[in-house]
């Protein structure tokens, strides 16, 4: 076994884009020393402290819950602060910008597109009837926080776009965070919006552009199951297409 | 937005995918395998005769056509998908893939019926 | 999608092929799994084809009969098997996606439905077998 002490060295090829010369991006190969708590986000503040103070990539929190360092690593998409060198060692190391998102310079993407798509399937509560904070707050048991619970829990790193082929073949679709995102306010108790998020969620690039290939959920730091809430959406869309749905809530089911 | 149709089709898909997870199996080794060469089951369980009356019986005919109808749709609707996985879109890929499928149902069904009651 | 937010002025998007899967194992056990659809298919045609000739009159259906106890038929229907059992196993791992938020472990919504489809299996079958005798 390697002592936890010792210095090591590796080899890294990130992705470089440069805006300014336009010139398609190539790989640069960086030799980053490293020990056994070395995660690749250090090694890349290694690389831009004592190599090149040109590489730009995001990061924000180095413990996994900001969801600013997302990054392909060797071709899967993952948190640069939760991916260790050691895991790697001694074979080489490729970093690439995030999948399926235009870069804009070398490991930072654009995530316009993203954000837009969130903004669509209004992510908040939207109850039956506003009360005064005099009334207090709105209950909900444990059950009931279990329905979503799970969706909450989401970081928006993109990881989840990145697993995804069908948001690389059909940037339209609204894609795995931003439909479980959706459902996570569908399914809370305190939330009547399903009609004002119906059209996202009916439509082409609703949930039917998923084909459940599930990978998003596999990537996920923060196992969501964004293949879930999408799947069992199906579900409810077809429901509602045929008219079951407001047949069931008529009847007194569903909320 | 647009809505899909998709929920037509995905039914379809799914009840389909269902009865062949369920039945295609069995009905494999059954029609291919265990009837032709005797195994387990006489030869004769497909026989002419056999195989008219099960036809020409109400449960048996609804039991075909269902059979053939969510087998064809199910198949059609996941390589209709699969031909966008291959990153090929062609705006005439639903009436070629759901036509298909439509077309297998009705020979099948203009078949259970010209077989009579 | 046009929304309230504008994208960055100038920027390099990767193009993607119809070869993104060859790279990934999870993308090639997707693949697999899409690709029974095919074998669904065939077997629909099968069927179907012995629906037809069953309309046709008895020559016509004991062709079709005379067909399926040939040597290549029958390796082409223990393959068919193979893959069918196939879809049904990738069919029942995928389901616990498609339920709503439910207190069952995935690994027994699989079990169940393999282990069910085999019992109805065998019972289709020893039914087949009680009436035929």
């Amino acid at each position: 076994m390697t002592a936890e002490t010792e210095t090591r060295t590796i080899e890294i090829d990130v992705l470089r884009y440069d805006p300014d010369s336009g010139a398609p991006p190539r790989y640069q190969t960086y030799k980053v020393p490293f020990q056994h708590d070395t995660s690749v986000l250090v090694g890349l503040q290694y690389i831009k402290d004592h190599l090149d103070g040109t590489l730009t990539f995001r990061w924000s929190c180095r413990m996994a819950i900001c969801g600013s360092c997302g990054t392909m690593i060797n071709g899967i998409p993952q948190l640069s602060c939760h991916t260790f060198l050691r895991d790697y060692w001694p074979k080489k190391l490729r970093i690439d910008p995030l999948e399926h998102f235009p870069i804009i310079k070398d490991l930072a993407i654009d995530q316009t597109d993203f954000l837009n798509k969130l903004d669509s399937v209004k992510p908040y509560l939207i109850p039956k009837q506003d009360k005064p904070l005099s009334e207090g707050a709105y209950l909900q048991t444990p059950k009931q926080m279990e329905q979503y619970y799970n969706y909450s829990q989401c970081i928006n790193c993109l990881l989840c776009y990145a697993a995804c082929p069908q948001y690389g073949l059909t940037p339209t679709f609204t894609g795995p965070a931003a439909l479980a995102l959706l459902h996570r306010y569908n399914a809370d108790s305190r939330d009547v919006g399903w009609s004002a998020r119906s059209d996202v969620l009916n439509s082409e690039d609703g949930v039917w552009r998923c084909t459940l290939v599930g990978y998003c959920s596999e990537v996920c730091p923060k196992n969501v199951d964004p293949a879930h809430a999408i799947n069992q959406n199906k579900v409810n869309s077809t429901l509602d297409y045929f008219g079951v749905l407001k047949l069931l809530s008529t009847v007194g089911f569903g909320k | 937005m647009k809505r899909a149709n998709d929920p037509i089709f995905w039914s379809m898909f799914g009840a389909g995918g269902m009865l062949s997870a369920l039945l295609g199996p069995v009905l494999i080794f059954i029609t291919g395998i265990a009837v032709p060469f005797g195994f387990i089951l006489p030869k004769s369980t497909l026989s002419y005769a056999h195989a008219l009356a099960f036809a020409q019986n109400p449960i048996g005919k609804l039991f075909l056509f269902v059979v053939i109808l969510l087998f064809l749709f199910h198949s059609m609707h996941r390589l209709l998908h699969s031909l966008h996985d291959f990153a090929i879109h062609s705006p005439k890929e639903k009436p070629i893939f759901y036509g298909l499928a439509g077309y297998g149902t009705l020979l099948g069904l203009i078949s259970l019926l010209s077989i009579g009651f | 999608m046009s929304g309230r937010f504008k994208p960055a002025v100038k920027t390099y998007t990767r193009p993607v092929t119809g070869t993104w899967w060859k790279e990934n194992p999870f993308f090639l056990v997707y693949m697999a799994r899409e690709a029974t659809a095919l074998f669904v298919f065939i077997y629909a045609l099968v069927l179907l084809s012995g629906v037809i000739s069953l309309a046709l009159g008895q020559s016509t259906y004991e062709a079709w009969q005379a067909l399926l106890t040939t040597k290549t038929s029958l390796v082409f229907h223990l393959v068919l098997l193979g893959l069918l059992a196939y879809h049904t196993y990738t069919w029942f791992k995928v389901m616990p996606k498609t339920t709503p938020q439910i207190d069952v472990a995935p690994q027994t919504i699989v079990k169940t439905g393999v282990l069910f489809t085999a019992g109805l299996s065998v019972v289709i079958v020893a039914v087949l077998f009680g009436v035929t005798r």
